[in-house]
């Protein structure tokens, strides 16, 4: 190779600008919550910050976790029929079928915000309920769990599906005892996705959730929002970040970068 | 792929029921409200008896709005562009070579994904006076103000969330690729860079384009990011208006003319995305 050195150093250098760019802003979350900023200098001040965050925070936190949840097994409900039809059967107006299904992942969560906190006042009375709430999250984030499970479903070898039909098994069967089972990573990385995906989201609750629960993201948004200097404010975003950086590496470590965006070139 | 037949597509079409019943009820009939909602006069239509009041609202939009709308593109088309100038060369070296922290990077790569809320106020932290920037406002004897608050940081939150979209579509481009096609040009005589514009570059063209796109398309629903790093003026986007004329001023008629808007330009990008890729091939 010519000139080695030039390269490897330009390379390394690139990479390094890399990982501060996309690094630092998290990382700066923590060194915030264990420090403490006087005139005189920066004082380490260990876990009190962590020790000043409320009982309502911990109350978000479990109804966050609440509402993930759900969101993330709707989620799966609403998109395993679409995923298998469209990836084994052709039919008229399928790709205007996929477009209608994958758009919403787009829809900006403003506009979203807007639209289903009218409909939910004006007509569904869902506004400011559970059931409101994860009715609306999953609306933006199931393209994410669809996505994946196109993915694994279109890379499955039908040849399984075939022996289970000559093995006389129903076709419901052939779903649940052998289709499922070898689309699992695409199920999991869906699960992980959409369950993260609703756990950080903060403007579509803004909207359609009141004030009447509370949740982790929105709670964090408006302490942003009105305290965002104060370090117990950097500690309650450190754990949020940190639960959140755990499942997606629990995702990475299983399932790698194979589903994140979905698409073929 | 087959064509379902006879009880078969009964079956198929009665199995999609539930999910297009959801998809109408929680996504369509909403945002075909928003254009209704946009022809009524301030918050009349969720209080009592819509009064519609016509276009007058899009009126108001394209004349006071038309910052916002301005900002709304310009911001995010700085922010694709940096992101695709960043993100080439690392989706080519993640994907044809092995470098130096190989995993960490891959990994890294994934937190922006869901990272609006903690790139926003980490961001904000370090640019704020006592923050990781403060040696090189001294250095340029700068007020901090120079750079939060400006454009720039703006455009500096929006690459750092939308870097990763930008590695994944090109590498996952670059992974359909044959590396025999780079490597015969090569042994055909061309030098690296020439194969590289001459060959890989015109087939990672789609990735390109769709990564850029769906930067773009991202980062004009970004809300906080413009908000907390832009502040009052440079931070003046289509979201965070109509965030504040809904939540604080109950003025939805004009807010949802503004979202017809947004809207419009997501679709029309998210449009071109699935053109430019085989997602409805």
């Amino acid at each position: 190779m010519r000139r080695p050195d030039m390269y490897t150093v330009a390379k390394l250098l690139y990479i390094v600008l890399i990982l501060f760019i996309i690094i630092s802003p998290f990382a700066f979350i923590f060194y915030r919550a264990v420090t403490f900023r006087r005139p005189t200098g920066v004082e380490f001040v260990g876990l009190r910050f962590f020790e000043e965050i409320t009982e309502d925070y911990w109350r978000a936190l479990g109804n966050s976790l609440l509402v993930g949840l759900l969101v993330a097994l709707l989620d799966f409900a609403i998109a395993l029929p679409p995923a298998y039809i469209l990836s084994k059967y052709d039919f008229k107006f399928k790709k205007v079928l996929t477009a209608v299904l994958v758009a919403p992942m787009f829809t900006p969560d403003v506009v979203a915000g807007v639209g289903l906190s009218t409909v939910y006042f004006r007509y569904y009375h869902l506004y400011g309920t559970l059931l409101g709430t994860v009715l609306g999250l999953a609306s933006t984030s199931y393209p994410m769990m669809l996505l994946p499970l196109l993915v694994s479903i279109r890379s499955l070898d039908p040849t399984y599906e075939e022996a289970a039909k000559t093995l006389g098994a129903t076709p419901l069967q052939t779903i649940l005892r052998v289709v499922i089972p070898l689309i699992g990573p695409g199920i999991f990385s869906g699960f992980l996705l959409t369950f993260v995906w609703s756990i950080n989201n903060y403007l579509l609750p803004l909207f359609i959730t009141g004030p009447g629960i509370d949740l982790l993201a929105v709670k964090l948004y408006s302490d942003i929002r009105w305290w965002g200097l104060l370090g117990r404010v950097a500690a309650e975003a450190s754990i949020l970040q940190l639960a959140t950086f755990g499942v997606m590496l629990l995702y990475l470590k299983t399932i790698g970068t194979k589903y994140l965006t979905g698409f073929s070139f | 792929m087959q064509r379902p037949s006879g009880i078969g597509r009964a079956v198929v079409y009665l199995a999609l029921i539930p999910t297009v019943l959801y998809i109408t009820l929680f996504w369509i009939i909403p945002i075909l409200h928003v254009f209704l909602v946009s022809l009524t006069y301030r918050n009349s239509f969720i209080m009592g008896a819509p009064r519609f009041v016509g276009l007058s609202n899009y009126a108001k939009v394209f004349s006071e709005y038309i910052k916002s709308i301005e900002n709304s593109i310009k911001l995010p088309l700085a922010a694709a562009t940096v992101d695709l100038i960043l993100g080439y060369p690392l989706a080519y070296l993640l994907t044809r070579r092995k470098v130096l922290f190989h995993n960490v990077l891959r990994a890294s790569l994934v937190f922006p994904y869901f990272g609006d809320l903690y790139i926003s106020y980490g961001l904000w932290n370090m640019f704020l006076p006592g923050g990781l920037f403060d040696f090189v406002y001294r250095l340029l004897d700068i007020s901090y103000r120079q750079i939060l608050y400006t454009p720039y940081a703006v455009v500096a939150g929006f690459s750092i969330f939308t870097l990763p979209f930008m590695v994944l579509y090109i590498s996952s481009n670059l992974q359909e690729i044959d590396p025999s096609l780079e490597e015969a040009a090569l042994t055909l005589g061309a030098t690296p860079i020439r194969a590289f514009f001459r060959v890989v570059l015109p087939l990672t063209l789609p990735g390109a384009v769709a990564g850029f796109l769906a930067c773009f398309g991202w980062n004009l629903g970004g809300y906080l990011i413009p908000l907390l790093l832009g502040g009052i003026r440079a931070g003046d986007v289509m979201t965070v208006k109509i965030v504040h004329l809904t939540l604080q001023i109950h003025d939805y008629g004009v807010a949802a003319a503004l979202s017809v808007v947004l809207i419009s330009m997501t679709i029309l990008t998210t449009y071109m995305t699935f053109k430019v890729t085989k997602v409805l091939r």
